[in-house]
């Protein structure tokens, strides 16, 4: 005998949900039955928690067909996915956009469980749902905040590129209207100096993941730009540069000892003409992140260096910043400048 | 550089020290800048009057984001060859306004005389050895229909 000839009778003789009904009457959490007879499905129970979330009376709900429930705005793959769920008698969990009688409409999760009978064959779905909106509301805040974020980090990258760009604009205006070379010179060494710094924000920023960046795309570019000074093949340059992915914040220091070193083989080794080569190297050595700068130029020693130089101590400077080793060969002919940093656990390689 | 010919130049940039700059760049590079335009409608009636060969467009212009604008219209309706440079990459179009290319900010000289060899060559060369960060040529598909400078 079915259970529900104990259970007392709710005034409906004879319907075989009746117990289930009446478990689910009292529920805090919005209920619905859905009779498993398509196409319609008919509601056939809601109890009171559904009918104030929906803001329907009974009479508006049942007898209606499952759909009648979501909003015209549900997304048809969707709908088509919760029906061909009812077709086969299985279960269903999905988010809908729902109707409420006064027109609002709410976001409702649906968790669609089939009813079998002793036969085995599923005479009813049970439909719970809760509201979402407040899930929901939040997440597009977050949303909105972060698109809000991206365009003022965009902006912010925006404002040091073009202020870089316009501290090298100005100091190069100024040298341009200077008569004397070494006055030129200086303030020229100065733009390069806030080119190299630039060259890292183009380059983090341009690359997808601004954490980090390519020793070997900043190497590149710092070369390509020094080698300008120096008329085309008078130096051999050869570039052997391992794609190691290096964090952003010690990218300014790389990039201003690179720019020393390099431009101190550009702008020394080769006086007169001489003719060259101009080797860097840059990858690994046991733990260490080795960078090698070689000239076969006219050493070290060929001159005292002259009053005010700085280039050489900015690279000692910065070695030691980046808790490097940094070293002078005289290669006779040339000169090898090293400096050897420890390889944190951040720096990985590309690829 | 391959070619002799000087190209005459409109500079479209609304920072003054920037556009100051680039203008004696230009200048060194053997190039004539024949008009320094600092928002779009000055930009619009400098490319009438002057007639460019070429021009250099920045995205932010005194009177807001109406860099793309000015490529365009300097691009379709003027038949000049246009460059973006800009600090905001981000903002160029699907189809890149009509342009032919962008210099990023900051720019190198490396940067712009690749970008005028570019247009000097008229087509766009194999993509070479090293690019360059500082400028990035669209190439032909982007740029049907706009003008060479010639
Ligand atoms: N690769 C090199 N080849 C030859 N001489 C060099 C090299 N690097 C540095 N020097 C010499 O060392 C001097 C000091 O260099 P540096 O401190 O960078 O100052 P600066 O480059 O401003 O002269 C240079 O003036 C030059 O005489
Ligand atoms: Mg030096």
């Amino acid at each position: 005998m079915l259970a529900h000839t104990h259970v007392p009778d709710m005034g409906q003789t004879q319907d075989p949900d009746a117990s289930l009904k009446a478990a689910y009457r009292p529920l805090r959490v919005p209920v619905l039955m859905i009779a498993a007879h398509g196409p319609e499905y008919p509601i056939v129970f809601a109890n009171a928690a559904f009918l104030r979330m929906s803001g329907c009376s009974g009479d508006e709900v049942l007898g209606q067909s499952w759909r009648s429930i979501v909003g015209e705005h549900a997304e048809p793959e969707a709908l088509a996915a919760l029906e061909a769920s009812l077709k086969a008698g299985e279960g269903h969990d999905a988010e809908f956009l729902c109707r409420r009688s006064d027109g609002a409409s709410l976001w409702g999760s649906l968790s669609v469980s089939p009813v079998r009978n002793e036969a085995g064959r599923v005479r009813l779905f049970i439909v719970t749902m809760t509201d979402i909106g407040a899930t929901k509301q939040r997440e597009r805040l977050l949303e909105e905040q972060l698109e809000q974020k991206k365009v003022l980090l965009q902006e912010v990258e925006h404002r040091v590129k073009n202020s870089l760009q316009m501290t090298a604009s100005l100091v190069l205006l100024k040298a341009r209207r200077l008569k004397s070379p070494e006055a030129r010179k200086v303030l020229q060494e100065v733009a390069e100096r806030v080119g190299a710094l630039a060259a890292v924000h183009r380059l983090l920023h341009g690359s997808s993941d601004s954490g980090r960046f390519n020793i070997r795309d900043l190497a590149a570019e710092l070369v390509g730009e020094l080698i300008l000074a120096l008329p085309e093949g008078q130096v051999e340059l050869s570039l052997d540069v391992q794609p190691i992915a290096v964090p952003a914040s010690k990218a300014a220091a790389l990039a201003l000892l690179l720019n020393e070193a390099i431009g101190n083989a550009v702008k020394h080794a080769f006086p007169d003409g001489r003719q060259g080569r101009l080797t860097i190297t840059i990858g690994r050595m046991e733990s260490d992140l080795a960078i090698t700068v070689e000239d076969d130029g006219v050493g070290l020693d060929h001159a005292p260096p002259p009053e005010g130089s700085f280039g050489k101590t900015l690279m000692t400077m910065l070695a030691h910043q980046l808790k490097g080793r940094l070293t002078w060969h005289d290669m006779e002919p040339g000169t090898r400048a090293q400096v050897v940093l420890p390889i944190g656990a951040e720096e990985t390689r590309f690829e | 550089m391959s070619s002799e010919k000087r190209l005459r130049i409109l500079v479209v940039e609304d920072e003054i020290l920037i556009a100051l700059e680039l203008e004696s760049l230009l200048q060194d590079l053997g190039h004539d800048v024949v008009g320094v335009a600092t928002s779009s409608a000055e930009a619009l009636a400098l490319g009438q009057e002057v007639k460019p060969d070429l021009a250099f467009v920045d995205i932010h212009l005194a009177d807001g984001p109406t860099g793309v604008d000015v490529a365009r219209q300097l691009a379709a309706r003027q038949g000049v060859t246009v460059l973006f440079m800009t600090a905001n990459a981000k903002r160029i179009p699907e189809d890149f306004g009509g342009a032919w290319g962008v210099i990023a900010k900051p720019y190198t000289e490396r940067g712009v005389r690749e970008a005028l060899s570019y247009v000097m060559a008229g087509k766009p060369r194999e993509p070479q050895e090293e690019r360059t960060v500082t400028f990035l040529p669209f190439g032909v598909t982007a740029r049907e229909g706009s003008p060479q400078a010639s």
